[in-house]
Parts: structure tokens; sequence; C-alpha cells
């Protein structure tokens, strides 16, 4: 009977062999599979890394400042658009204190000076119940000896905004140059 | 700007800008990861190339002329009220119309404080990764793409240590997983000169991947409980929607 009872049964040492040895062939199975799928998860982080490196590079030669264009005269009208929401209580101080243009003092080039830019506004309420910012400037054409002239108006509902280009900036943009 | 837009015709003229937030190690990190992003999607020749279809503005700064802008419809257009990455859409747009689009290199003409501390610019990234998510074919998109981001930063480092720690250097996967570390390093310090970070920022970009996926799987969860992502208190909800109060 004990034999039988063995024959049934394995000890318990056998059986634990038995289940190691058991463990170790699915551990050999699973080894192929993960080492292909890291193999393959290497293969495509490398490259995905050396096509980023290469847009990166590219995008980076491709950027250029934009050209010295002088300005027909007289000057285009630019509207200035500030996309904004709920933030009346921000905006004024925040154009009063970043907002600057360097202007011709003289009718030489190089006489310009920084000059703090004090636009009106008006808040327009729009469709949607989206409150919206809008300012219109104008640079005129600078007369002998005059220099430039800034002329900022509050935007009226009709025409929304009346400049040929639109200008949109964010919030908290501070300008150094000349439009 | 708008006497170059005007010499080359451009109907949308948008500049990238000196950016001055990068304070501390949040936004140095990922800043400039969102640009390599950016360089994935489209390259300045390929934002003026009519045949590409995809476009890029900065939102720091977009000179519109002002009838191309009335004659595609601006933010009064079809998705573009619902949108929280209104600039990207309006370049999209402007495109789609057949508009000419060019995106310009205005560092050290314009300086553009955008995220000022650590919670705005979590929030600010939130919602534009969840306005891209919400904007693609592929809501979903997110559930593969934050491990995948997360083993693209892991897995190579990773390799690599654990190569050099056992002495198994002459394997192919470590040939591999060098090639990814340097071309992640090498991507970010791209950037990163631009942005004068220091080269330490840019050995860490293997961190910066695991981050972005794990912001990623934020977004991917926000989209997946229909909680949505919240900007500025606002929360947008779901998929082309209006930001509700």
């Amino acid at each position: 009977m004990a034999s039988h009872q063995g024959e049934d049964k394995p000890s318990p040492l056998l059986r634990s062999t038995h289940m190691n040895s058991s463990r170790t062939t699915a551990r050999r199975q699973m080894n192929p599979l993960l080492r292909y799928f890291s193999l393959g998860a290497l293969v495509l982080s490398a490259l995905v890394a050396l096509w980023q490196s290469l847009r990166v590079h590219r995008s980076a030669r491709e950027t250029h400042p934009p050209d010295e264009a002088p300005l027909p005269i007289p000057a285009p009208h630019v509207s200035i658009i500030l996309p904004v929401r709920n933030e009346e209580a921000t905006l004024d101080a925040c154009l009063a204190r970043c907002w600057h243009r360097s202007i011709q003092t003289s009718i030489s080039p190089s006489s310009t000076m920084a000059q703090r830019m004090r636009p009106r506004a008006s808040w327009l309420r729009g469709a949607h119940a989206t409150s919206a910012y809008r300012c219109t400037g104008s640079t005129g054409s600078p007369g002998a000896g005059q220099g430039r002239r800034t002329r900022c108006t509050p935007a009226s509902r009709e025409p929304a905004v009346n400049g040929c280009c639109l200008l949109m900036l964010i919030r908290a943009t501070r300008r150094r140059h000349c439009v | 700007m708008t006497g170059h837009a005007l010499r080359k015709q451009d109907d949308l003229l948008s500049m990238r800008t000196t950016l001055m937030t990068l304070i501390g190690p949040a936004t140095s990190l990922l800043m400039p990861l969102s640009e390599v992003l950016l360089a994935h999607r489209v390259t300045p020749a390929e934002v003026r190339d009519p045949a590409f279809p995809h476009a890029f503005a900065f939102g720091q700064y977009i000179l519109l002329r002002r009838e191309a802008y009335l004659a595609t419809g601006g933010y009064a257009a079809a998705g573009m009220r619902g949108t929280p990455i209104d600039d990207l859409a309006l370049a999209d747009l402007l495109k789609g119309h057949g508009r000419r689009v060019e995106i310009v290199g205005g560092r050290g003409l314009v300086a553009n404080r955008q995220w000022t501390t650590w919670r705005s610019a979590l929030q600010g990234w939130r919602k534009s990764c969840y306005g891209e998510l919400a904007r693609s074919n592929y809501p979903l998109a997110g559930l593969p793409a934050a491990p995948a981001l997360i083993v693209y930063g892991l897995g190579p480092l990773c390799t690599l240590l654990y190569a050099l720690r056992a002495g198994r250097v002459r394997r192919f996967s470590t040939l591999l997983a060098g090639i990814a570390l340097v071309a992640q390093i090498d991507a970010k310090r791209c950037i990163d000169r631009e942005f004068d970070l220091a080269i330490a920022w840019s050995l860490a970009a293997p961190a910066g991947w695991v981050v972005f996926g794990i912001l990623v799987a934020d977004v991917a969860y926000g989209i997946l409980s229909g909680r949505g992502t919240e900007w500025k208190g606002r929360q947008l909800l779901k998929q082309g929607e209006s930001f509700s109060d």
C-alpha cells in the first residue's frame, strides 16, 4: 500500500523538482518572447530617436528670422487682437507694462528710442458671451524729422477689425521691436 | 514682420518666440520636448509647402491678412471656438483654404512668459495634449501612447545601464540602446541650445519622456473617464465641445 501510495503521489521533493523544471521550461519559453519584444522595442526606439533627431535638426535649419523688408508708404494698418478670456483685471496692466515699440526720433535711422505704448482698449461682448479685447493702432508715415506716429483708437463694434493685417498675441507677450 | 509678410504674400505669419519661463526643473525638462514633438508634426518648410496638409502657428504671435481671416471664417469657423488649441487650428484652417502660412524664428525679437508656475505649466500641457488628442480622429490614442513614451524613455537607458553593470557591452541590444539614447539627447540638446539650457538638461531627456508619458496617461484617463481636463477654471469635457464655465 505504501509503495502504491508512493507511486500515486510523488514525494514532496520529486514534486518540487518537477515544478522547478516546469518553471524553467516556462521561463525558457518566455525568454525568447521577452528577448524579441525588448529587442523590437529597442529597434523601434532607436529608429524613432534617430528620426526625431533628424527632424529637430531640420526644423532648426529651416527656421529663419524674418526679412528686414521695408514697409510700403503709407504703412498698412494693423489691428491687434488678444484672444483672451476673463482677463479684464490683468490685461490693461499687462499691456501698460509690457507693450513697447521703438520709434524713430529723427530722420537718422540709428536714432531710435523705446516708447511705452498706451493703447486705448475696449471690451466687446461677443457671441457665446465671450469678452473680446480689441485695440487698433496705426503707424503713419514719418514726415521729415517728425518721426513715426502712433495712433491708437478704441475699436468699435462695426467694423470689429479695420486694419488690413491682424496681429494676435497672447496676454504676456513682450515685444521688443517694431511690427 | 509686416514688411516680411507683405513681401512673401503670407496670409498667416507666425513667430517662434524667446520663452522666458524656463525656471525650475519641470519646464526645463518638458518645454524643449514639446518643441521636439512639434518637429515630429511639421517643420517650417512643410508649413510653407502648399502640398503638405498640416500647418502650425505659435499662439504667442500670429500676424494675419485680414481678408484671409474673414474669408476663412477665423474664430467664427466651425470647430474653432470649441478647440483649446486655437493657434494650431487657425493655421490648419487657413492652410485648408489654400492660404499661405509661414513660421519664422523670432527669438531675440519677442520674449514670451508662457507659464509662470509649475501648476499653470501642467495645466497648459494637459490642455494642449487633450486638445491635440480630441482634435485627432483617435482620441484614445493616448492609451497606447502613454506606455510607449514611458518605454521609449526608460527602455534604452535601463538596457544600457544593465549592460554596463553585467559587462555585456558587445551586444546588439546595447548598440541599439546607445543609439537611441544618444539620439534622444541630441534632439533635446538641439532645442536646449536655443533656450540656453545647460547640458545636464539634455542628458535628462529620457526622464522627460517618462514624465511626458505619465502626463499623456493622465490625459487619456481624463478622456476615458469623461472628466475631461481643466483650463483656467473651465472644464473641457468632450471632443468638439466648448468650454463650460
